[in-house]
């Protein structure tokens, strides 16, 4: 029988780097996601984007302190949770 | 992967892989540039864009990007398209290339349509945006 993962994660973040979710962030943060397999998404107001494209991520223009959820549903979920949150954590390396 | 080729007026198509490569810190493979400058005849362009696309594609195919639709550089594109059968987007801007170079491993049609919607949302007056 497989076992599949029937239930999601998510988390909320609030944009700790000044220059908020720019072109360089956008791009390590797909580059991230993508090496999972798992489903990962990010929410922002009414929009609900793939977390693996890194254009959809950048036109969410998240700002500094803006708040976005992040959703993951898949087998590595927990550790694509842990290294996300890494990189909001260190604010993408930008800042110290 | 999907090649690239971009085929612009001067130095447009250079410039904007340049800082698609920056942002994304790395250099890409399978991607060039055509500069098409005003006192070059076309027929050499034509035979230089078709030895590109031989270079370039590697089986998924090669996605061609030029700069304005009933300009030079896309009028040369346009002949190609006819004879062979090739693809081209027009009125390249940074977030198209930039979709485009971070989804090569997808099919070349999905591509194209990623691309066109990409490019085309990201021209927004920022005055009328939430």
């Amino acid at each position: 029988m497989l076992l599949t993962s029937t239930t999601m994660i998510k988390t909320k973040v609030t944009i700790s780097n000044k220059l908020g979710l720019h072109a360089r962030p956008s791009s390590k943060l797909a580059e991230v996601c993508s090496k999972f397999d798992a489903e990962i998404w990010i929410k922002k107001d009414r929009k609900k984007i793939n977390a693996k494209n890194m254009m959809d991520i950048l036109m969410l223009a998240s700002g500094y302190k803006s708040q976005i959820e992040i959703l993951i549903d898949g087998e590595d979920e927990q550790a694509a949770m842990k290294e996300i949150k890494v990189l909001f954590t260190n604010r993408f390396g930008e800042e110290s | 992967m999907i090649g690239i080729l971009i085929v612009t007026h001067g130095d447009i198509g250079l410039s904007l892989l340049k800082s698609a490569a920056q942002i994304l810190g790395k250099s890409f493979n399978n991607t060039n540039c055509i500069s098409v400058e005003s006192n070059h005849e076309i027929h050499t362009y034509k035979k230089t864009i078709n030895s590109e696309l031989l270079k370039l594609n590697s089986g998924k195919g090669v996605l061609i990007m030029s700069d304005m639709y009933g300009a030079t550089p896309t009028n040369i594109l346009k002949e190609l398209v006819v004879a062979n059968k090739i693809e081209v987007l027009t009125g390249i801007n940074l977030p198209m290339l930039v979709q485009a170079l971070t989804n090569r491993d997808s099919e070349l049609k999905k591509l194209i349509s990623d691309c066109l919607k990409c490019g085309k949302d990201s021209v927004i007056n920022l005055n009328d945006h939430d």
